[in-house]
């Protein structure tokens, strides 16, 4: 039983991310490859952002996909494969928060490595490490949910599966996020 | 009050995620309430600068190191390894020298004991595994 998420039990035709998945559950390395270059940034960044990592971060989602891989073959398609994929890189943030204790707020962005912003443009790059310290700040399941549903996308019924809640709940923890958020950054 | 009910379901609002007959209410208070379309303004904002924080770019060598890491598992347990897993683990065992020049960078190969070998002089330990051979 690997996602709970969704309904079903066959894998549906044509889904590219199914028959990836399937792929790799059969051993197909250049299949897994391909689902690593799509899933990889977004995963990522997830990781960074939920963690504040930035030099952990790489480490966590290689183990994400190394367990993917791993578990791949076991996959039960009740849900999307994102979601599945979402759910094991926060179990394992969640695992490297608890180890360390506390977030690990970034004290100054390092450009090495990240996209880099308008060159001299001071001013952005304070305002991004504020709205970074901001979302340090957040609860951990506030964080999540935030990240999710504004980088990543995911609609409340898969934030709600990979963080094991209900729907309700995801709407609280978003709407909360948010008026922290802002409270935060208005005092700046 | 009636602004606070209207304001909880802002953030479900702006994600498209409440049922069409809230929808519709919240669209038509919106219409006539100055405070909530601020509010709603100032959600978004919130959003974009969320977006707009910096992103990590993976590593050049970061599906490789995963797929590394597999056939080394693989190469470990090579009875449960399927064709596709034992072909693509023999490959990279061919092609690891070739990343290795291109990268410039060696993998480090250590014996457990190195790892820990390293003690001041004088100390027990160092005395210890001076005496077992694995002093360097």
């Amino acid at each position: 039983m690997i996602d709970p998420a969704g309904c079903g039990g066959s894998f549906p035709k044509g889904d590219r991310d199914y028959d990836l998945i399937r792929a790799v559950g059969a051993g197909d390395i250049p299949a897994f490859e391909m689902l690593i270059e799509r899933y990889r940034g977004p995963v990522l960044n997830f990781i960074f952002k939920y963690t504040g990592d930035r030099f952990g971060a790489e480490d966590i989602a290689q183990e994400v996909f190394l367990r993917v891989y791993r578990a791949a073959s076991e996959f039960e398609p009740r849900g999307k494969v994102s979601t599945w994929i979402f759910k094991i890189a926060y179990n394992l943030s969640v695992n490297e928060i608890v180890q360390r204790s506390r977030f690990c707020p970034m004290t100054e962005i390092d450009d090495r490595g990240l996209e880099q912003a308008e060159p001299n443009d001071a001013a952005r790059k304070e305002l991004q490490q504020e709205v970074m310290e901001a979302i340090g700040q957040l609860p951990e399941k506030q964080r999540a949910a935030l990240l999710l549903r504004v980088n990543e996308e995911l609609s409340y019924a898969e934030i709600g599966a990979v963080l094991s809640t209900s729907i309700s709940s995801v709407e609280s923890l978003l709407f909360r996020a948010r008026e922290n958020l802002r409270k935060m950054l208005a005092q700046h | 009050m009636e602004n606070d009910r209207f304001t909880s379901r802002l953030s479900a609002f702006k994600d498209g995620e409440l049922d069409e007959n809230l929808r519709e209410e919240v669209s038509l208070h919106l219409r006539g309430c100055e405070a909530c379309r601020k509010e709603l303004a100032e959600l978004e904002q919130v959003d974009s600068l969320v977006r707009e924080t910096p992103k990590l770019e993976p590593g050049r060598f970061f599906s490789l190191n995963i797929v590394a890491g597999i056939s080394a598992e693989v190469r470990q347990h090579p009875d449960s390894a399927s064709f596709p897993e034992r072909f693509m683990a023999k490959v990279l065992e061919l092609t690891d020298p070739i990343f290795e020049l291109i990268s410039g960078r060696r993998h480090k190969e250590t014996a457990a004991l190195d790892e820990f070998g390293d003690f001041p002089p004088l100390s027990m330990s160092y005395a210890y595994f001076h005496l077992i051979g694995q002093h360097r």
